[in-house]
């Protein structure tokens, strides 16, 4: 850099004026055309010692797909929850920490959720498959999450977070859609957990505490 | 102002979740806690760690994969860091900044043994693991130091354009001076910044760290 006028200072400064304006282009070859071939990695290490210093910008918006790629890096290293997010273990940790005995939560959700034999059935079924990790957290009802989260002296919305975690995620899998805001197929009560009076089961059909409990554990969020 | 001000947003909200995440750990029920402020935390850096690979190794040439691949990596690096000892004083940026060189390092190596593999001739990689090189976290460090080191306008507008991201109409705005001013003074400052290097030393050392560790290979 001898010269004000020179070619690797405006380029550099050109790439630190887009950086400040959150317009840096994707490709560094952009810049790095008007810098001499001789100078290209000076300016990539300046550049990015530069970001380095200065951290994230405040134009960086935290997209859905970097969350899950954090999430994924919690994930990765809990043991043995790489491919099921962080919820299992969290609820395992959470049941010990409150003394609270996996039959008993089973007992009170299936009480809340007014459930007969055959829910109750499904119920510890779909319960030990969450605590396992086989069950994939974005499609569990965040009604569902919200009720343990109470029984087990927590946060729901922290749970809701936590359920994000797709199996398996990684940075390159493609994004999820948005979630539909409350379109369950059933209707209104369906999503508000019909009581069982309203779930009478029909002639020779499925039992509808079975349906319920399968709806609230893969029904998606809004189940 | 002082380089240590610069990007006081950025260290202000790492700051805040890093003394939650020193709470959370605390508790015996803090487990789902901390690793959600771990998210939020290491979410906010994903943008710039991304950026910053892409162009640390763009010598390489890397893919969309290689990229993600990487910034993965450097993911799980700092949040296995942070999982064994939460500094609430310390920088994160810093943290960062040393497992995105020790990940793109790997990323090298294991490039070279698979074309290796491939192709045993092939050695025209460019080496972005060599020892003379200085580590992205010592030259963001020395960075700051440096422009710390200028004196008056000069060390306020490079921090104001560097560090804090300011536009130059912004910083001539702030100084009532004209953005020719502002060019003039960044020039300059830039200049001061190139006629001294900092990093001999670290070089150096990084020289006769790897020696050592060759020779200890060998034998």
């Amino acid at each position: 850099m001898n010269d004000p006028g020179d070619a690797f200072e405006q380029a550099f400064l050109a790439a630190v004026d887009d950086l400040n304006t959150g317009r840096l282009h994707d490709d560094p070859g952009h810049y790095l055309r008007a810098v001499p071939a001789a100078r290209h990695e000076e300016f990539t290490r300046r550049l990015t010692a530069l970001m380095a210093a200065r951290g994230p910008a405040d134009h960086d918006e935290i997209t859905s797909a970097d969350y899950d790629a954090a999430l994924s890096a919690v994930a990765a290293i809990e043991p043995g929850a790489a491919a099921a997010g962080i919820l299992p273990g969290a609820l395992r940790r959470l049941r010990k920490a409150r003394g609270v005995e996996r039959d008993a939560l089973i007992d009170a959700l299936a009480a809340e959720y007014e459930l007969g034999p055959a829910g109750r059935d499904a119920l510890r079924r779909h319960y030990h498959q969450l605590e396992s990790g086989s069950l994939s957290g974005p499609n569990i009802a965040h009604r569902l999450l919200r009720s343990l989260a109470r029984l087990l002296d927590a946060d729901g919305e922290d749970f809701i977070e936590a359920a994000r975690a797709a199996v398996g995620g990684s940075m390159r899998s493609p994004q999820r859609p948005a979630p539909a805001m409350g379109r369950s197929a059933g209707g209104s009560d369906q999503r508000r957990g019909a009581p069982p009076a309203a779930r009478s089961r029909p002639a020779g059909g499925p039992d509808p505490d079975v349906e319920l409990v399968e709806r609230l554990f893969t029904g998606g969020p809004y189940a | 102002m002082s380089s240590d001000s610069a990007a006081p947003q950025a260290e202000n909200s790492d700051a805040t979740l890093l003394r939650q995440l020193a709470l959370a750990r605390k508790r015996e029920d803090g487990g789902l806690r901390e690793q959600l402020i771990m998210t939020r935390l290491l979410s906010r850096h994903v943008a710039n760690i991304r950026r910053i690979v892409a162009w640390r190794t763009y010598s390489l040439r890397p893919s969309h994969a290689d990229i993600d691949e990487i910034v993965s990596g450097v993911l799980i690096r700092v949040a296995d860091a942070l999982k064994k000892e939460v500094d609430a004083s310390g920088s994160f940026a810093a943290l960062i900044a040393v497992n995105i060189e020790w990940e793109v390092i790997d990323h090298v190596r294991r490039r070279k043994r698979l074309a290796h593999e491939v192709h045993s001739e092939i050695e025209d990689f460019p080496d972005l693991t060599a020892p003379e090189r200085p580590t992205l976290a010592d030259e963001a460090r020395e960075l700051r130091e440096r422009i710390a080191g200028l004196s008056g306008r000069d060390q306020q507008m490079m921090a104001e354009r560097m560090l804090l991201g300011l536009k130059p109409e912004e910083i001539a705005r702030r100084h009532g001076v004209t953005r020719q001013v502002v060019d003039t003074a960044t020039s300059r400052a830039l200049k001061k910044l190139e006629s001294s290097d900092g990093l001999a030393d670290v070089r150096r050392a990084r020289a006769v760290r790897s020696a050592g560790a060759d020779s200890e290979e060998q034998t």
